[in-house]
Parts: structure tokens; C-alpha cells; sequence
């Protein structure tokens, strides 16, 4: 069953794909506590993405026209296809959190420091909220324009910064111990790439695999080398200071200073942030809201919105304090939680219905 | 219903506002920063703060001074600058920051007290310059200069003019914050010193040497030129020759410059660091016109000038194996480029460093005699 037909262009799911990847990251640049072999464990961590991109593709091939939750019901049967659904929801809706607490937490400590941060949750919530009920062909419509405007702007900084890169930092190229850059390397895997096993739940309504995992992997592969500008400006601008940085962009960005007169950048950064941030946080909001309509056999997932949106601001208010605890969370903790609904269960599932020899749909 | 979509429209326009809003009279810019350790070992800040009503309409007269110049002390620096406000009508705005002064006796003490807060807090910007100054940071920050009404923007005017000699490093609190947490063993930070206390009048040359967070000595304009040479960073200035020939001094214009500096294993297998610097010049001025048309004349010039600039280079360096402090982070040069070799020497580096050969390389060019070929 197809809860809800979404038309979209391919275009359009490569850019929500490349925008969801990139999300929050391009303020808190992944693999930042490793410096300047940053970009190493980028690379080791978007290869994975490639195996796992396999996985999902060999698994969305088995049952072109399921959604993850049918998926899961006809792997492990009905209860147990049950409780992974509901792990796989509060996954979700633990990520919308998760990003909605990155968001009013940046916009807190360093734009809007005397504001509550209940009034900046409740307005970023409540905008996503009216895309969501819009539905999802709203929110992709607007991803073009985010994803140009954030690309350009970040390459744009890029370029101001030119007289103050120094490439010496990347010396020497090599590490001279692997385990940092592995475990850093799990982290970015976890976050951003392996969250793309949300698009599993909703590709079935945006249309045939042929047509929804080329688009997926083209937009990892804008999200990947965006990254990878980011992370090696970042690198090459702050030296090795990039580890201490809260948002090591937004400090790159105030360096910008040419004759006086392009300087102050940092509000673009902030800009792209809103923007991006903004296309994850509606896609995990759809895909909850649509989850749990789906899961528990509703007409229509539009009266979900507006509760879980309540639940979301308060939750995010609620789960940290600063910038730090988030931080490590998301880098100790946070990959060795998600590894099961971003791998072990997709490869299990995968596993049963393969060896069942089931073909379905 | 649309009516009422309309009307709420037109409030959320007309009854909102920034929260958070802070209208330009209800700030106290601060362009300067001043810290000194009191004597009680608090710490005493200094800061600048332009009065915009008088810059802005210079004919309307009156008004008062340009710039008003408050200090407040605290246990730290943070609570420093909030008793200010005990001072000031307006709160402290930080944004517009150009210049920290470090006072010397806290620079000898512990110049993180400072750096720690000026990098956490959003306001203040990392690209302000740091420079330490020989005696109190306050004095620097009260003192008038001839040229420019606000005196803050005429030291970071003279900061970012510098150029033209090269005597002295544009540190910035952001360069200074990457080479402390690359561990590096020395920091080198521009100096300011009053020059006399009656005329108020002040001048940035030469540099301060810190060991980390402590300041350890002074560098002179030759040094500090010679350091800046090692970090590719001078932009123009002049090299003064003796010219032992015909008497005299003969100057040359700097007008470009690139230095490669590359850790070298010597044949016996001891490591060394060899600096190449390609030179670029011009006269500046000869006090004895020699056979300047002479091609064998012409040679003994570039000669000289090489030599010029390998002293230069060879003051700093021999200050740095003196003083046993790296701070021209060779270190961080053989890590670069033979990080095994860098991981035995890590610990014992403060003994090594001293007897580190260096070799200094210098490629001069002159490209131009001007506009005479003799004055007379």
C-alpha cells in the first residue's frame, strides 16, 4: 500500500538527497576533532556509504513498491516486523530532535544569545511543520534554490579566504596512527551518510527504485565533494585550531576580510545552515509523520503534524545543554546506536528475504 | 477568513520586532582593548570607546571628545569589562574591536588570561591584532595620536601599514589561537612601546617572544624582520648595507620576496633546516655612486645584498638558539615532512634545537636602478 503518491523530478530527489546529507554538517564539519586528516576519514567513510548505498539498492530491488516498514513485516513477520518499525519511528523522530536541538542551540549561543531558546525551537518548528503539512513535493520544490544558493556561498568563501589558506597543515599527508581517523571515520559515517536509510521509508511513494537510487547517489556524490570543500577550507584556514572550534565554519567565515569592504561573512554561513538544516529536519518530520500513519493504517498523516511537532520542540529543548554535550554525543555515542538501523537491520532483512527466495511486489 | 489571514499578516508586520535588538545609540563600541595585570594581581582593563555623535557631524562642533577612554578592574578579565558598565551609560559592544594590548607585566604572566576569553565570547572578532606592549597596555590605550581622530584605528592602521618596513609581525589573536593549540613552543607577537611619555607618542616595531603563554624577551626590528623572513612574510622595507668599498650605505628596496624553508638530512645524518629566500629588489639609494653601469660592480651590489639579508636572517636565528625557545617552529617543519623522524625528536627538542644547523640561502635580484642612474 502507497500511503501517498509524491511527484517529483529527479532533480528534485537528487537535491533533497544532497541537501539531507549535508544538513547541519556544514557548520559542525564532521571528523573536525582529527583536524587535518579530516578529509581522509571523509573519504573512508563515503566509501562505506557506497557499500551500504549497494545494500539498500539490492534490498529496494527485491521489493520495488514496499516501503521499509512493509519491508520489515515481511522479513521478520509480523511482531517482530512490528517492533523494528517502531525502533526504525523513534529513530526518527530521535534525529528531527537531535537536529532541531543543533539548530536552536547554534541560533542561542551565537546569533540570538539573549532569546529564549523555547521561542526559536517553537518558530523553526512551526515552519517546518506548515512544509510537512504541505507535503513533501513543497519541500523538495524549495531544495534547488537552497542547494544552489548554499553550494555557491560556501565555494564564495572559499575564495575570499584564498590569501589566508595555508596548504602546509596537510602535512604530513599520512597519520601516523589509523584508530582516530576509523573512529572518526564510523562518525561521519553515522552522520550523515548512514542517515539516508530515512529516504527507504518514503522512496516508495516518490516511485521506482530505477528512477529514486541513481538520483540518491548522485546527490551523495554533491553532498560528498561539498563536504570535502568545506572540511579542507576549514582545515586549511584554522590549522589545527579547526579541533577547539565550537563552528569551525562560522569562525572561517568571520576571517573574511578583503580590503575591508567583503568582510563580516558569517551571516551567510548562518544562511546556508537555516537552509539546509531545514530540508533534513522537514524530511525527517515527513518521514515520521508518514511512518506512523502508515504503520498504524491512517487516511492521512496531516493531523500528525502539529502533536509531533509539540513533542519535537519540547524533546529537543529538553535533550542537551550545550554545544559540547551534543558534540560528544555525536561523536561517541551516537554511531554505535545508529549502526543497527542503519546497517545490521537493513543486512538482516536483506538476508532473510534472499534466502527465503521471496519476490514480492 | 482570508480577511483575518490579512490582519494577522499585518500585525505580525507592524507589532514585531527583533527581540534581541540593540540600537546603534545604546551602544559603547570599543575599538581598543588594553590589558594589564594591577598590582593587587587583578586585571585591569582599558578600553576605547568612540562617540559616534562627535564623529559623525564634525562642522555641528561641540559634543566633546571623539573618543573616551574608561578602566575598570576584576578578578578576571570578563568581570573587568562587565564592571565597566558601572562606568559607561551604554553597554559594551566588542564587534568593532581592532586592537588587544597586552600589558607587559601580564604578558610575563600569563597572556591565556586574556586570549581564553576574547576566542569563547561571540562578540569580540579573532582577526583583532594582539600585540604586546613594553610597559602598560592602559598607556598605549590612553595615549593621542597627531594623525586621525580615534587613536585605536590609527594603531591598527599603523599595525596593517607595517607592511612597508616588515619590522615588526601583523599578529592576529586567530594566528596566535592556531599555532597555541598546534602545541607550538613559541609565539611571536608584534610590539608597542611608548616612545615618551610627554609627547604621548608610540610606535610598533620589533616583537615579543612568548614561550607558549609567557613572555620571555624581545626581538629588535632586525630580528624581527629576519623572522619574518622565515615565515614568507615580508611584503617590502628596506635593507641597509654598508658599503665597505666606498663608504657609505647603500640601500635597497625590497619588492618581492619568497621563502622556502625545508628540513634537510645532512650527509652525517644530522638534521638541519635549509631556508631558501628569493629576493627581488631595487635601489633605494646609494650614498657613493660606484661604476653602476659596470657589470662586475653590479654583481658585488647583489652581493651585498644577499649578505644584507642572510644577517638579518642569521640575528633571529641565533636569538632563538640563545633563548633555546623554537619560536620560529622548525619544529612543526620536520613533523611536516619527516614525522618519524620528528616522533624520536619530540621530547628532546629543547635540547636539540639549539645546535640545529641552519642553512641560509639567498637568491637577490635587482631589477631596477630608478630613476637616475647617478645623483651626481
Amino acid at each position: 500500500m502507497v500511503l501517498e503518491r509524491i511527484n517529483l523530478a529527479k532533480k528534485q530527489i537528487i537535491y533533497v538527497a544532497a541537501l539531507f546529507m549535508l544538513g547541519p554538517t556544514f557548520l559542525i564539519p564532521p571528523a573536525q576533532e582529527i583536524g587535518s586528516y579530516g578529509w581522509i576519514a571523509l573519504t573512508i567513510s563515503y566509501m562505506g556509504f557506497l557499500l551500504l548505498f549497494s545494500l539498500y539498492r539490492a534490498l529496494l530491488n527485491l521489493a520495488p513498491d514496499k516501503s521499509l516498514f512493509e519491508i520489515l513485516q515481511l522479513a521478520f513477520g509480523r511482531w517482530l516486523g512490528l517492533a523494528f518499525s517502531l525502533f526504525y519511528l523513534f529513530y526518527f523522530v530521535f534525529l528531527l530532535t537531535l537536529i532541531v536541538a543543533n539548530f536552536a542551540d547554534f541560533i542561542d549561543s551565537v546569533v540570538l544569545i539573549h532569546t529564549p531558546e523555547l521561542v526559536i525551537t517553537i518558530f523553526l518548528v512551526a515552519t517546518a511543520a506548515y512544509a510537512v503539512r504541505k507535503g513533501f513535493e513543497s519541500i523538495a520544490r524549495i531544495s534547488d534554490i537552497i542547494l544552489y544558493t548554499s553550494v555557491s556561498i560556501a565555494f564564495l568563501v572559499f575564495l575570499f579566504l584564498i590569501d589566508k589558506i595555508s596548504l602546509d597543515v596537510f602535512r604530513p599527508v599520512w597519520p601516523s596512527s589509523w584508530s582516530p581517523i576509523f573512529k572518526s571515520s564510523l562518525s561521519v559515517f553515522a552522520f550523515p551518510f548512514g542517515e539516508t536509510v530515512v529516504f527507504l521509508s518514503i522512496f516508495n511513494q516518490l516511485g521506482k527504485p530505477q528512477k529514486t537510487m541513481p538520483s540518491l547517489l548522485w546527490g551523495s556524490l554533491i553532498a560528498f565533494i561539498s563536504l570535502q570543500l568545506v572540511t579542507v577550507r576549514n582545515v586549511a584556514t584554522l590549522g589545527e585550531f579547526v579541533k577547539y572550534s565550537s563552528y569551525p565554519s562560522y569562525d572561517v567565515a568571520r576571517l573574511v576580510d578583503i580590503g575591508n569592504v567583503i568582510s563580516r561573512a558569517e551571516i551567510l554561513i548562518s544562511i546556508n545552515f537555516l537552509g539546509m538544516g531545514y530540508i533534513k529536519a522537514t524530511t525527517m518530520y515527513y518521514s515520521f509523520c508518514s511512518g506512523v500513519a502508515e504503520l498504524f493504517k491512517l487516511k492521512s498523516y496531516k493531523h500528525l503534524v502539529l502533536p509531533v511537532g509539540v513533542l519535537v520542540s519540547l524533546s529537543s529543548l529538553l535533550s542537551f545543554k550545550t554545544t559540547i554535550q551534543n558534540l560528544y554525543f555525536i561523536a561517541e555515542i551516537y554511531p554505535y546506536f545508529v549502526f543497527v538501523p542503519q546497517v545490521i537491520i537493513i543486512a538482516l532483512a536483506y538476508i532473510v528475504l534472499r534466502v527465503r527466495g521471496k519476490k514480492v511486489g | 477568513m482570508k480577511q483575518r489571514l490579512l490582519l494577522g499578516l499585518l500585525l505580525i508586520i507592524f507589532f514585531t520586532g527583533c527581540y534581541d535588538r540593540r540600537e546603534l545609540d545604546d551602544l559603547a563600541i570599543v575599538v581598543g582593548l588594553g590589558v594589564d595585570l594591577a598590582d593587587d594581581g587583578d586585571i585591569l582593563a582599558t578600553v576605547e570607546i568612540v562617540n559616534p555623535q562627535v564623529l559623525g557631524n564634525k562642522s555641528a562642533g561641540g559634543g566633546g571628545e571623539p573618543v573616551w577612554v574608561i578602566e575598570s578592574k576584576g578578578q578576571t578579565l570578563f568581570e573587568a569589562i562587565r564592571r565597566m558598565i558601572h562606568q559607561s551609560p551604554n553597554k559594551l559592544f566588542f564587534s568593532h574591536n581592532q586592537i588587544i594590548v597586552i600589558g607587559e607585566e601580564l604578558a610575563n604572566k600569563d597572556i591565556f588570561l586574556v586570549t581564553d576569553f576574547l576566542l569563547r565570547v561571540e562578540e569580540p572578532r579573532e582577526d583583532a591584532y594582539l600585540i604586546v606592549a613594553e610597559g602598560k597596555a592602559g598607556d598605549i590605550i590612553r595615549a593621542k595620536i597627531g594623525i586621525g581622530s580615534v587613536p585605536a584605528l590609527a594603531i591598527e592602521k599603523m599595525i596593517s601599514s607595517n607592511w612597508a618596513t616588515s619590522q615588526a609581525p601583523m599578529s592576529q589573536l586567530i594566528a596566535f589561537a592556531k599555532q597555541t593549540v598546534a602545541k607550538a613552543p613559541g609565539v611571536v607577537l608584534g610590539r608597542i612601546a611608548l616612545r615618551s611619555e610627554k609627547e604621548a607618542e608610540i610606535s610598533f616595531n620589533g616583537a615579543a617572544v612568548l614561550k607558549r603563554n609567557k613572555l620571555v624577551d624581545w626581538l629588535t626590528e632586525t630580528e624581527a624582520r629576519g623572522y619574518l623572513w622565515i615565515k614568507d612574510q615580508v611584503k617590502g622595507g628596506t635593507v641597509v648595507v654598508k658599503d665597505t668599498k666606498y663608504g657609505g650605505n647603500i640601500s635597497y628596496e625590497i619588492a618581492r620576496e619568497k621563502t622556502v624553508c625545508r628540513p634537510k638530512i645532512l650527509q652525517n645524518g644530522q638534521m638541519s633546516i635549509e631556508i631558501d629566500i628569493a629576493v627581488t629588489s631595487r635601489f633605494a639609494g646609494l650614498t657613493d655612486s660606484r661604476e653602476i653601469e659596470n657589470p662586475t660592480a653590479w654583481s658585488e651590489y647583489v652581493l651585498d645584498l644577499e649578505e644584507g639579508v642572510k644577517r638579518e636572517v642569521r640575528s633571529v636565528i641565533d636569538k632563538a638558539q640563545t633563548l633555546q625557545l623554537d619560536f620560529l617552529d622548525f619544529g612543526a617543519l620536520i613533523k611536516q615532512y619527516y614525522p618519524q623522524i620528528w616522533q624520536k625528536k619530540e621530547s628532546n627538542w629543547d635540547k636539540e634545537f639549539p645546535m640545529l644547523p641552519v642553512a641560509i640561502k639567498v637568491k637577490a635580484q635587482i631589477n631596477s636602478v630608478g630613476m637616475v642612474k647617478r645623483s651626481r
